[in-house]
């Protein structure tokens, strides 16, 4: 740690043309990660990138600098570097839209740390040996099988020149379990994924007997699904799990808002105010808290000192709002409420997603089910790409036929495609059990980024790609 | 920087030995970045990192551990190594853990050793005069010029004593092209080079993406379905062969998910297809001396005319598996070049598509896969017809490597890889 409220007098914030903002960081990721491929321990390591980075604007201008050896002199290294690097670029050529916002001033801190004691990596180890033992015993027919652990654990020190102050640790912990089995049709493979706000000791330390009905679901939709069938193909009505929703929506909807993308053109850049999705859709950006909890990547003030508010991006269909950093929201006359987000010391803060969701609605999930004639209940989401088109692109890993108002018979792997809004647009049922995702998806958009995904199950049309 | 030197590896090795590891192995290595970049067609940002990283790794009565730490004083790397002593303590005993020992070639360094900020800007300034000059239609959506450096040393207790440092840049472009309210697709393009002596917008197939852009701004939706050949595009075959590759590396060979675990020297795919890796190949910016175990890199042939001639695996999958270790990383790829001219593939295609770029995941494991085909054409009558949108295309990709039906003689290089246009047969194309 270093104590950053005793270099602000190195800010040099100068004033009219010459104003300086600056931004000073202090950042550790404390990841562990542990891999048992069909039993051998491909994967234990530890890991702290810790850091220190500074970011200035001036001119219209950003420069940025980052060292790894955490120290005051570092921190100022950074500083001057940082402001040298911005005045390079501002001497060079003039800009004329030269504002970002200086919303106000916050004082923050707050950790989410586990209260219980960190386990040894033998005692993991050990866990994943017993569960792999297990499996191997039970289920000899499986042709891999993969349990992996990881965590990572965001602690962030910041300082700004306009005067926040933060401080936040952030963990979260996750455990998957991957099997793969032969079928006539080749191998299938079929994983899930427990965790979330956490470290792992404050969600896995526990016998090995009590994750066993967890592992004979795995085998079970394993073995189904090196039975199922192949979808059809074509626009089908269809009912999407939370988690299948979730990520969707992050991935065709929630970029399109980022207001970095929207200035590069995408699909909703000219749609403030009008009717993007079906009126059951409101779709909101939690800061940190939903329902009374912490969401699962709680954030209270982001990376350039901005406190962190919920942003309503879509209500009842119509598209509210963009989602800013300090420099965009000028741009849009929009307030800022808290993207800008880095993911290494090293890194500048871009904006990012935190935790969308889609609000619940009002259906129960039978109900969607048996209002669909011939279609399908997607659930496992695999990867899914989006481009600022709004097109999509979503891998489906399970699922299951709907025939006749019931669920038929489970799907091999699949994909779903479409576009954003006529996707949006074709919702027509919103169930009313909301789930926040817990396969600890991290977002890639020039960094990575651990985000939260939250939705209830949707009915809606999509073009499946099937056989 | 003084920190970045054998005697300060040789001192952490040293205090390694003293724990009484059966074997120990120091890696520091020391990144530098400079970033300039593009947003929205003006530059935006001036970036430069510098982070050192100290990995240490000990054996003890066949338990391996391995930790990595990022602060280099004392303090901090006395945690590690108390840290790596509690992992190696935890570790299961595993005889294939071994570290790698001295190559034939200790020092090496490569390529620019400083950022010259100033040609940098004058480089990306030329660039977005360039594109809008000769492409007016064409936006700059992002353009990401950097400057990388590398070094490592490495130490270890088998007599490995090594000291590598290389510099290169690399530059990475995403763009689209509107005319009257029409607009193409985002198009992407990048590539490297050891020095900034051409011009930007001539580097890999940069030039080839932004003039492909403008001719897809009067794309339409395909409809309809048909199976017919594919044209693949460099840029697509990169990501389609990576997919493929997987299945000669660690994790697929590892969890017994790959087909090729016993095709050694047996046909894998088309014999159209020759692909090798040239670590150290001069037509390349990026070089890579030592395997990321430390071993020797040496240029290896994976497959020859077809036939499965080495796996990509570490020296640790290597031995669990009992099959050989890959001679590199896997750095620099080299396909070779087939016998038809580009435009002759295109010939005798009644029906088919030029895949420029495909959206979409990673295959499932029994190669089954379907993507969007993103600036990519139809292929009418032996000649490009139509930009078009809203494809997809689906196949396996064990099938479709063994349908190949022509390989071109051109060959596009981007910086990493040398690869040419492919034929392939039996694709299924869908539209609206």
């Amino acid at each position: 740690m270093i104590d950053l409220r005793s270099l602000k007098s190195e800010f040099v914030p100068g004033s009219g043309p010459n104003r300086v903002y600056s931004e000073i960081r202090y950042q550790d990721n404390r990841e562990t990660r542990i891999d048992l491929t069909n039993g051998s321990l491909e994967t234990n390591f530890q890991e702290s990138v810790r850091g220190v980075s500074a970011r200035s604007f001036t001119g219209g201008y950003w420069g940025f600098s980052a060292y790894s050896n955490p120290s005051k002199d570092a921190v100022i290294a950074a500083l001057r570097e940082a402001t040298r690097n911005a005045k390079f670029l501002a001497g060079r050529s003039e800009k004329s839209d030269v504002g970002i916002a200086y919303p106000g001033v916050i004082q923050f801190e707050k950790s989410y740390a586990s209260t219980k004691t960190a386990m040894s990596p033998a005692i993991w180890i050990e866990l994943l040996k017993a569960l792999d033992n297990y499996i191997v015993k039970k289920y000899p027919d499986l042709r891999g099988r993969r349990l992996s652990l990881w965590s990572l654990e965001m602690q962030k020190q910041l300082a700004t020149s306009d005067g926040s102050e933060v401080h936040t640790t952030v963990p979260r912990a996750f455990f998957q379990i991957s099997m793969t089995k032969e079928s006539k049709a080749g191998p299938v493979a079929f994983s899930d994924t427990r965790g979330g706000l956490g470290d792992l000791q404050d969600f896995f330390l526990d016998t090995p007997q009590n994750f066993e009905p967890w592992i004979d679901e795995i085998y079970d939709m394993v073995s189904r699904k090196a039975d199922g069938v192949k979808p059809a193909s074509g626009v089908f009505d269809v009912v999407l799990a939370p988690d299948l929703a979730a990520l969707l929506m992050h991935e065709a909807v929630g970029h399109g808002v980022e207001a970095d993308l929207v200035q590069a053109g995408s699909v909703l850049w000219d749609r403030l105010n009008q009717m993007v999705a079906s009126p059951l859709v409101t779709y909101v950006d939690i800061a940190h808290t939903y329902d009374g909890t912490p969401a699962p990547r709680p954030v209270h003030v982001d990376d350039e000192g901005v406190e962190a508010t919920d942003t309503v991006i879509i209500q009842k269909g119509v598209l509210k709002s963009f989602l800013n950093n300090r420099e965009t929201s000028v741009h849009y006359e929009q307030k800022p409420t808290g993207h800008a987000r880095a993911f290494q010391y090293s890194d500048e803060p871009l904006i990012r997603m935190r935790n969308t969701a889609i609000l619940p609605g009002t259906t129960r999930i039978e109900q969607m089910i048996a209002s669909i004639e011939d279609g399908y209940y997607f659930m496992k989401p695999g990867r899914a790409q989006a481009d600022t088109t709004g097109e999509f692109l979503m891998q489906v890993g399970t699922g299951f036929e709907i025939k006749g108002g019931k669920i038929g018979r489970v799907l091999r792997d699949s994909a779903i495609t479409g576009f954003a809004l006529e996707f949006m647009s074709s919702i027509s049922m919103v169930g009313d059990e909301f789930q926040w995702d817990t396969s600890g998806y991290s977002c890639l958009k020039k960094q990575l980024m651990p985000v939260g995904l939250g939705s209830p199950a949707l009915k809606c049309k999509v073009r499946v790609s099937g056989g | 920087m003084e920190h970045l030197s054998f005697d300060f590896v040789r001192k952490i090795l040293s205090r390694l030995q003293a724990i009484g590891f059966d074997q120990a192995e120091v890696l520091l290595g020391n990144e530098h970045l400079t970033e300039m970049e593009v947003d929205v067609s003006s530059i935006s940002l001036l970036r430069n990192t510098e982070a050192d990283q100290l990995v240490l790794r000990a054996i003890q009565g066949g338990r391996y551990g391995s930790v990595v730490v990022t602060q280099l004083d004392d303090s901090r790397i006395q945690m590690g190594i108390s840290k790596l002593q509690d992992q190696v303590m935890s570790a299961p005993v595993d005889e294939a853990r071994t570290f790698a020992p001295q190559p034939l070639v200790a020092m090496n360094e490569m390529g620019p050793l400083e950022p010259q900020h100033y040609a940098m800007h004058n480089s990306l300034s030329q660039f977005l005069v360039a594109v809008s000059e000769a492409y007016p239609e064409c936006v700059l959506k992002q353009a990401l010029l950097r400057y990388h450096r590398g070094r490592r040393i490495r130490m270890n207790t088998v007599g490995h004593e090594t000291d590598t440092t290389e510099g290169y840049y690399s530059f990475g472009v995403r763009f689209l092209s509107k005319r009257n309210g029409k607009t193409s697709q985002i198009g992407f393009n990048g590539s490297c080079s050891a020095d900034l002596g051409t011009d930007l917008i001539e580097w890999g197939g940069i030039r080839r993406a932004l003039e492909s852009s403008v001719r897809e701004i009067n794309l339409a939706p395909l409809h309809g379905r048909f199976a017919g050949r594919v044209i693949i595009a460099p840029e697509a075959l990169y990501i389609l062969m990576g997919h493929w590759l997987q299945n000669l590396k660690d994790e697929k060979i590892l969890s017994g998910v790959s087909p090729f675990r016993d095709k050694l020297d047996k046909p894998v795919c088309s014999p159209l297809l020759s692909f090798s890796i040239e670590p150290r190949g001069g037509s390349f910016a990026r070089h890579e001396f030592l395997t990321d175990e430390g071993f020797g890199s040496e240029p290896s042939t994976i497959v020859k005319d077809g036939i499965l001639k080495s796996y990509m695996l570490s020296d640790y999958a290597a031995k669990k598996t009992g099959l050989s270790r890959g001679e590199s990383s896997g750095l620099n790829w080299v396909f070779g070049a087939g016998k038809t001219r580009l435009p002759e593939m295109f010939g005798g295609i009644d029906k088919g598509l030029l895949l420029g770029r495909i959206s979409g995941g990673v295959p499932a494991a029994n190669g089954d896969f379907s993507g969007i085909a993103k600036n990519s054409f139809l292929i009418e009558g032996g000649y490009l017809s139509r930009p078009i949108s809203e494809a997809v295309i689906s196949g396996n990709i064990f099938d479709m490597f063994n349908s190949v039906t022509a390989v071109s003689q051109d060959r596009s290089n981007d910086g990493l890889a040398l690869i040419p246009w492919i034929g392939v047969d039996g694709m299924s194309i869908r539209g609206r």
